[in-house]
Protein backbone atom coordinates (compact mmCIF):
# COMPACT_ATOMS: atom_id res chain seq x y z
CA UNK A 1 0.00 0.00 0.00
CA UNK A 2 1.22 3.53 -0.75
CA UNK A 3 0.07 6.95 0.36
CA UNK A 4 -1.93 7.20 -2.85
CA UNK A 5 -3.70 3.81 -2.65
CA UNK A 6 -7.24 5.02 -3.47
CA UNK A 7 -8.96 2.14 -1.63
CA UNK A 8 -7.27 3.03 1.66
CA UNK A 9 -7.92 6.73 1.09
CA UNK A 10 -11.65 6.04 0.62
CA UNK A 11 -11.78 3.84 3.74
CA UNK A 12 -9.92 6.53 5.72
CA UNK A 13 -12.35 9.14 4.46
CA UNK A 14 -15.42 7.10 5.45
CA UNK A 15 -13.94 6.40 8.91
CA UNK A 16 -14.93 9.97 9.70
CA UNK A 17 -18.59 9.43 8.80
CA UNK A 18 -20.89 8.60 5.89
CA UNK A 19 -20.13 10.49 2.68
CA UNK A 20 -21.25 10.53 -0.96
CA UNK A 21 -18.83 10.41 -3.90
CA UNK A 22 -18.05 14.10 -4.27
CA UNK A 23 -17.67 14.55 -0.50
CA UNK A 24 -15.19 11.65 -0.46
CA UNK A 25 -13.20 13.29 -3.30
CA UNK A 26 -13.06 16.63 -1.48
CA UNK A 27 -12.13 15.00 1.84
CA UNK A 28 -9.27 13.01 0.28
CA UNK A 29 -8.04 16.14 -1.44
CA UNK A 30 -8.08 17.95 1.91
CA UNK A 31 -6.42 15.37 4.17
CA UNK A 32 -4.06 13.62 1.71
CA UNK A 33 -3.58 16.21 -1.06
CA UNK A 34 -4.44 13.48 -3.55
CA UNK A 35 -6.94 13.97 -6.36
CA UNK A 36 -8.97 10.86 -7.06
CA UNK A 37 -10.84 10.98 -10.38
CA UNK A 38 -14.51 9.96 -10.65
CA UNK A 39 -13.73 6.79 -12.64
CA UNK A 40 -11.09 5.71 -10.15
CA UNK A 41 -13.36 6.52 -7.20
CA UNK A 42 -16.25 4.44 -8.48
CA UNK A 43 -13.92 1.58 -9.39
CA UNK A 44 -12.77 1.60 -5.77
CA UNK A 45 -16.31 1.98 -4.39
CA UNK A 46 -17.41 -1.03 -6.48
CA UNK A 47 -14.54 -3.17 -5.18
CA UNK A 48 -14.94 -2.12 -1.56
CA UNK A 49 -18.66 -2.79 -1.65
CA UNK A 50 -18.05 -6.21 -3.20
CA UNK A 51 -15.68 -7.05 -0.36
CA UNK A 52 -18.16 -5.85 2.24
CA UNK A 53 -15.96 -3.02 3.50
CA UNK A 54 -18.50 -0.30 2.71
CA UNK A 55 -22.24 -0.27 2.12
CA UNK A 56 -24.65 2.28 0.67
CA UNK A 57 -26.99 3.98 3.13
CA UNK A 58 -30.52 5.01 2.18
CA UNK A 59 -30.74 8.61 1.04
CA UNK A 60 -32.99 11.00 -0.79
CA UNK A 61 -31.80 12.39 -4.09
CA UNK A 62 -29.30 11.05 -6.57
CA UNK A 63 -26.21 11.35 -4.39
CA UNK A 64 -25.48 8.04 -2.73
CA UNK A 65 -23.69 8.13 0.64
CA UNK A 66 -21.59 5.18 1.81
CA UNK A 67 -20.94 3.79 5.26
CA UNK A 68 -17.81 2.05 6.53
CA UNK A 69 -18.79 -1.44 7.75
CA UNK A 70 -17.26 -3.28 10.70
CA UNK A 71 -15.23 -5.39 8.26
CA UNK A 72 -14.00 -2.23 6.53
CA UNK A 73 -13.08 -0.64 9.86
CA UNK A 74 -11.15 -3.77 10.85
CA UNK A 75 -9.35 -3.89 7.50
CA UNK A 76 -8.41 -0.21 7.76
CA UNK A 77 -7.18 -0.73 11.34
CA UNK A 78 -5.03 -3.71 10.33
CA UNK A 79 -3.50 -1.83 7.40
CA UNK A 80 -2.77 1.24 9.52
CA UNK A 81 -1.18 -0.97 12.20
CA UNK A 82 1.10 -2.61 9.63
CA UNK A 83 1.99 0.82 8.24
CA UNK A 84 2.75 2.08 11.72
CA UNK A 85 5.16 -0.83 12.19
CA UNK A 86 6.90 0.03 8.93
CA UNK A 87 7.08 3.71 9.88
CA UNK A 88 8.42 2.93 13.37
CA UNK A 89 11.05 0.44 12.20
CA UNK A 90 12.03 2.60 9.21
CA UNK A 91 12.41 5.73 11.36
CA UNK A 92 14.48 3.87 13.95
CA UNK A 93 16.79 2.43 11.30
CA UNK A 94 17.19 5.81 9.63
CA UNK A 95 18.30 7.33 12.93
CA UNK A 96 20.89 4.60 13.46
CA UNK A 97 22.15 4.62 9.87
CA UNK B 1 -17.09 17.44 -22.30
CA UNK B 2 -20.18 16.39 -20.32
CA UNK B 3 -21.63 14.76 -23.44
CA UNK B 4 -18.38 12.87 -24.01
CA UNK B 5 -18.45 11.67 -20.41
CA UNK B 6 -22.08 10.52 -20.83
CA UNK B 7 -20.94 8.50 -23.83
CA UNK B 8 -18.03 7.02 -21.88
CA UNK B 9 -20.35 6.01 -19.04
CA UNK B 10 -22.32 3.98 -21.58
CA UNK B 11 -19.15 1.93 -22.15
CA UNK B 12 -19.32 0.55 -18.59
CA UNK B 13 -20.81 -2.96 -18.28
CA UNK B 14 -24.60 -2.99 -18.22
CA UNK B 15 -24.69 -4.72 -14.82
CA UNK B 16 -22.49 -2.00 -13.33
CA UNK B 17 -24.58 0.75 -14.89
CA UNK B 18 -27.76 -0.78 -13.52
CA UNK B 19 -26.32 -0.47 -10.01
CA UNK B 20 -24.19 2.71 -10.13
CA UNK B 21 -25.11 4.84 -13.15
CA UNK B 22 -27.46 7.30 -11.41
CA UNK B 23 -25.11 8.08 -8.55
CA UNK B 24 -22.13 8.21 -10.92
CA UNK B 25 -23.92 10.82 -13.05
CA UNK B 26 -24.73 12.73 -9.85
CA UNK B 27 -21.00 12.74 -9.04
CA UNK B 28 -20.13 13.95 -12.56
CA UNK B 29 -22.69 16.76 -12.11
CA UNK B 30 -20.95 17.82 -8.89
CA UNK B 31 -17.32 17.66 -10.06
CA UNK B 32 -15.84 20.68 -11.90
CA UNK B 33 -14.91 18.68 -15.00
CA UNK B 34 -11.45 18.67 -16.55
CA UNK B 35 -9.91 16.65 -19.33
CA UNK B 36 -8.13 14.39 -16.85
CA UNK B 37 -11.57 13.26 -15.69
CA UNK B 38 -12.40 12.15 -19.22
CA UNK B 39 -9.33 9.91 -19.28
CA UNK B 40 -10.09 8.72 -15.76
CA UNK B 41 -13.66 7.72 -16.67
CA UNK B 42 -12.44 6.01 -19.88
CA UNK B 43 -9.84 4.09 -17.89
CA UNK B 44 -12.54 3.14 -15.38
CA UNK B 45 -14.72 1.74 -18.21
CA UNK B 46 -11.86 -0.38 -19.53
CA UNK B 47 -11.01 -1.52 -16.02
CA UNK B 48 -14.63 -2.55 -15.35
CA UNK B 49 -14.82 -4.40 -18.66
CA UNK B 50 -11.56 -6.19 -17.95
CA UNK B 51 -13.02 -7.79 -14.83
CA UNK B 52 -15.19 -10.26 -16.70
CA UNK B 53 -13.30 -13.34 -18.00
CA UNK B 54 -15.57 -13.59 -21.04
CA UNK B 55 -14.99 -9.89 -21.86
CA UNK B 56 -11.22 -10.29 -21.58
CA UNK B 57 -11.20 -13.30 -23.89
CA UNK B 58 -13.50 -11.53 -26.37
CA UNK B 59 -11.36 -8.37 -26.33
CA UNK B 60 -8.21 -10.48 -26.84
CA UNK B 61 -9.83 -12.36 -29.73
CA UNK B 62 -11.09 -9.23 -31.48
CA UNK B 63 -7.93 -7.18 -30.85
CA UNK B 64 -5.77 -10.04 -32.17
CA UNK B 65 -7.92 -10.44 -35.28
CA UNK B 66 -7.92 -6.69 -36.01
CA UNK B 67 -4.16 -6.33 -35.48
CA UNK B 68 -3.50 -9.44 -37.55
CA UNK B 69 -5.80 -8.23 -40.33
CA UNK B 70 -4.19 -4.80 -40.44
CA UNK B 71 -0.74 -6.37 -40.42
CA UNK B 72 -1.57 -8.77 -43.26
CA UNK B 73 -3.20 -6.05 -45.37
CA UNK B 74 -0.46 -3.46 -44.88
CA UNK B 75 2.42 -5.88 -45.25
CA UNK B 76 1.29 -7.10 -48.65
CA UNK B 77 2.72 -10.02 -50.51
CA UNK B 78 6.36 -10.76 -51.10
CA UNK B 79 7.42 -12.78 -54.09
CA UNK B 80 10.81 -14.36 -54.33
CA UNK B 81 12.64 -15.46 -57.43
CA UNK B 82 15.87 -17.40 -57.64
CA UNK B 83 18.46 -18.31 -60.26
CA UNK B 84 21.32 -20.79 -60.04
CA UNK B 85 24.36 -20.06 -62.17
CA UNK B 86 27.43 -22.26 -62.61
CA UNK B 87 30.55 -20.25 -63.37
CA UNK B 88 34.26 -20.95 -63.76
CA UNK B 89 35.62 -21.05 -60.20
CA UNK B 90 39.07 -19.67 -60.96
CA UNK B 91 37.67 -16.65 -62.81
CA UNK B 92 35.00 -16.04 -60.18
CA UNK B 93 37.33 -16.27 -57.19
CA UNK B 94 39.60 -13.42 -58.32
CA UNK B 95 39.45 -11.21 -55.25
CA UNK B 96 39.35 -7.42 -54.93
CA UNK B 97 41.34 -5.40 -52.36
CA UNK B 98 38.66 -6.18 -49.72
CA UNK B 99 39.02 -9.92 -50.24
CA UNK B 100 35.65 -10.23 -52.02
CA UNK B 101 35.22 -11.89 -55.41
CA UNK B 102 35.41 -9.15 -58.06
CA UNK B 103 32.49 -10.72 -59.93
CA UNK B 104 30.21 -10.09 -56.93
CA UNK B 105 31.04 -6.39 -56.98
CA UNK B 106 30.18 -6.26 -60.67
CA UNK B 107 26.82 -7.98 -60.03
CA UNK B 108 25.80 -5.54 -57.29
CA UNK B 109 27.18 -2.37 -58.88
CA UNK B 110 24.18 -1.52 -61.12
CA UNK B 111 21.65 -1.97 -58.29
CA UNK B 112 20.35 0.85 -56.13
CA UNK B 113 20.82 0.59 -52.34
CA UNK B 114 17.12 -0.26 -51.98
CA UNK B 115 17.42 -3.03 -54.54
CA UNK B 116 20.51 -4.38 -52.79
CA UNK B 117 18.45 -4.86 -49.62
CA UNK B 118 16.15 -7.17 -51.58
CA UNK B 119 18.74 -9.48 -53.03
CA UNK B 120 20.86 -12.27 -51.65
CA UNK B 121 23.83 -13.94 -53.31
CA UNK B 122 25.33 -17.18 -52.10
CA UNK B 123 28.16 -19.06 -53.75
CA UNK B 124 29.41 -22.56 -53.25
CA UNK B 125 32.62 -24.21 -54.38
CA UNK B 126 33.20 -27.96 -54.20
CA UNK B 127 36.95 -28.52 -54.21
CA UNK B 128 36.59 -32.20 -55.02
CA UNK B 129 33.77 -31.65 -57.46
CA UNK B 130 30.48 -33.57 -57.49
CA UNK B 131 26.77 -32.85 -57.54
CA UNK B 132 25.51 -30.19 -58.04
CA UNK B 133 28.82 -28.36 -58.39
CA UNK B 134 31.34 -30.00 -60.74
CA UNK B 135 35.06 -29.59 -60.11
CA UNK B 136 36.42 -26.24 -61.17
CA UNK B 137 33.00 -24.61 -61.04
CA UNK B 138 31.28 -22.29 -58.55
CA UNK B 139 27.54 -22.41 -57.96
CA UNK B 140 26.05 -18.94 -57.61
CA UNK B 141 22.60 -18.80 -56.04
CA UNK B 142 21.05 -15.43 -56.85
CA UNK B 143 17.75 -14.51 -55.24
CA UNK B 144 15.63 -11.38 -55.11
CA UNK B 145 12.36 -10.33 -53.46
CA UNK B 146 9.75 -7.88 -54.67
CA UNK B 147 6.06 -6.98 -54.49
CA UNK B 148 5.08 -8.85 -57.67
CA UNK B 149 6.27 -12.07 -59.24
CA UNK B 150 7.33 -10.30 -62.43
CA UNK B 151 9.32 -7.65 -60.52
CA UNK B 152 11.11 -10.33 -58.50
CA UNK B 153 11.97 -12.19 -61.69
CA UNK B 154 13.24 -9.00 -63.37
CA UNK B 155 15.44 -8.24 -60.35
CA UNK B 156 16.99 -11.70 -60.49
CA UNK B 157 17.44 -11.44 -64.24
CA UNK B 158 19.44 -8.24 -63.69
CA UNK B 159 21.62 -10.16 -61.23
CA UNK B 160 22.16 -12.91 -63.80
CA UNK B 161 23.02 -10.35 -66.49
CA UNK B 162 25.47 -8.75 -64.08
CA UNK B 163 27.57 -11.92 -63.82
CA UNK B 164 30.13 -10.71 -66.35
CA UNK B 165 33.72 -11.51 -67.02
CA UNK B 166 33.29 -15.15 -66.05
CA UNK B 167 32.24 -18.17 -68.08
CA UNK B 168 28.60 -18.99 -67.41
CA UNK B 169 27.69 -22.65 -67.81
CA UNK B 170 24.00 -22.68 -67.01
CA UNK B 171 21.29 -20.31 -65.93
CA UNK B 172 18.02 -21.31 -64.33
CA UNK B 173 15.48 -18.69 -63.30
CA UNK B 174 12.94 -20.38 -61.05
CA UNK B 175 9.28 -19.66 -60.58
CA UNK B 176 8.79 -16.83 -58.08
CA UNK B 177 7.16 -17.96 -54.86
CA UNK B 178 5.97 -16.58 -51.56
CA UNK B 179 8.78 -17.39 -49.16
CA UNK B 180 6.60 -17.25 -46.07
CA UNK B 181 3.99 -19.58 -47.49
CA UNK B 182 5.61 -21.73 -50.13
CA UNK B 183 2.75 -24.23 -50.18
CA UNK B 184 0.25 -21.55 -51.24
CA UNK B 185 2.27 -19.32 -53.54
CA UNK B 186 -0.75 -18.17 -55.51
CA UNK B 187 -3.34 -18.00 -52.71
CA UNK B 188 -2.76 -14.72 -50.89
CA UNK B 189 -6.40 -14.65 -49.69
CA UNK B 190 -5.94 -17.97 -47.94
CA UNK B 191 -2.72 -16.69 -46.44
CA UNK B 192 -4.48 -13.55 -45.16
CA UNK B 193 -7.31 -15.50 -43.54
CA UNK B 194 -4.78 -17.81 -41.90
CA UNK B 195 -2.88 -14.75 -40.68
CA UNK B 196 -6.00 -13.22 -39.11
CA UNK B 197 -7.06 -16.51 -37.49
CA UNK B 198 -3.54 -16.96 -36.18
CA UNK B 199 -3.50 -13.45 -34.68
CA UNK B 200 -6.95 -13.94 -33.16
CA UNK B 201 -5.75 -17.14 -31.51
CA UNK B 202 -2.73 -15.28 -30.15
CA UNK B 203 -5.05 -12.55 -28.79
CA UNK B 204 -7.16 -15.25 -27.11
CA UNK B 205 -4.04 -16.78 -25.58
CA UNK B 206 -2.86 -13.39 -24.28
CA UNK B 207 -6.33 -12.80 -22.78
CA UNK B 208 -6.20 -16.19 -21.07
CA UNK B 209 -2.71 -15.48 -19.71
CA UNK B 210 -3.99 -12.12 -18.43
CA UNK B 211 -6.78 -13.93 -16.59
CA UNK B 212 -4.28 -16.32 -14.98
CA UNK B 213 -2.06 -13.39 -14.02
CA UNK B 214 -4.98 -11.40 -12.53
CA UNK B 215 -6.15 -14.44 -10.56
CA UNK B 216 -2.61 -14.94 -9.24
CA UNK B 217 -2.40 -11.27 -8.18
CA UNK B 218 -5.76 -11.55 -6.40
CA UNK B 219 -4.62 -14.65 -4.54
CA UNK B 220 -1.40 -12.87 -3.58
CA UNK B 221 -3.40 -9.98 -2.15
CA UNK B 222 -5.70 -12.40 -0.34
CA UNK B 223 -8.77 -11.07 -2.09
CA UNK B 224 -9.73 -14.15 -4.03
CA UNK B 225 -13.37 -15.14 -4.23
CA UNK B 226 -16.14 -15.25 -6.76
CA UNK B 227 -17.59 -11.99 -5.54
CA UNK B 228 -14.88 -10.02 -7.35
CA UNK B 229 -16.72 -10.38 -10.61
CA UNK B 230 -20.15 -9.61 -9.23
CA UNK B 231 -21.68 -6.17 -9.01
CA UNK B 232 -23.48 -5.64 -5.68
CA UNK B 233 -27.26 -5.32 -5.82
CA UNK B 234 -28.89 -1.95 -5.39
CA UNK B 235 -29.16 -0.56 -1.89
Amino acid sequence: MTKTDPAMLVLASLADGDKHGYAIMLDIQAFASVEVGPGTLYGVITRLEQRGFIRPVPSEGRRQPYHLTAAGRMHLGETIASLETIVRVGSRRLKHA
Amino acid sequence: MRRLLDYLVRLYPQEWRHRYEDEFHALLDDVPLRWMHVFDVARGAVSMRMRSPLAILTIGLIAGAVLGGVSVITRGEVFESEANVLVDAREFLRLDENGRPQALDRVLEPLSSRERERVAIEFRVELAGGTPVPRGRTLLRLSGRNGTAAAAQRLVQRLVDGVEGVTKDAVVVNEPSLPSSPKFPRLPATFSVLGVVNSAAQGLLIGYLWLLFASWIRRLRGTSGGSDHQIPHSA
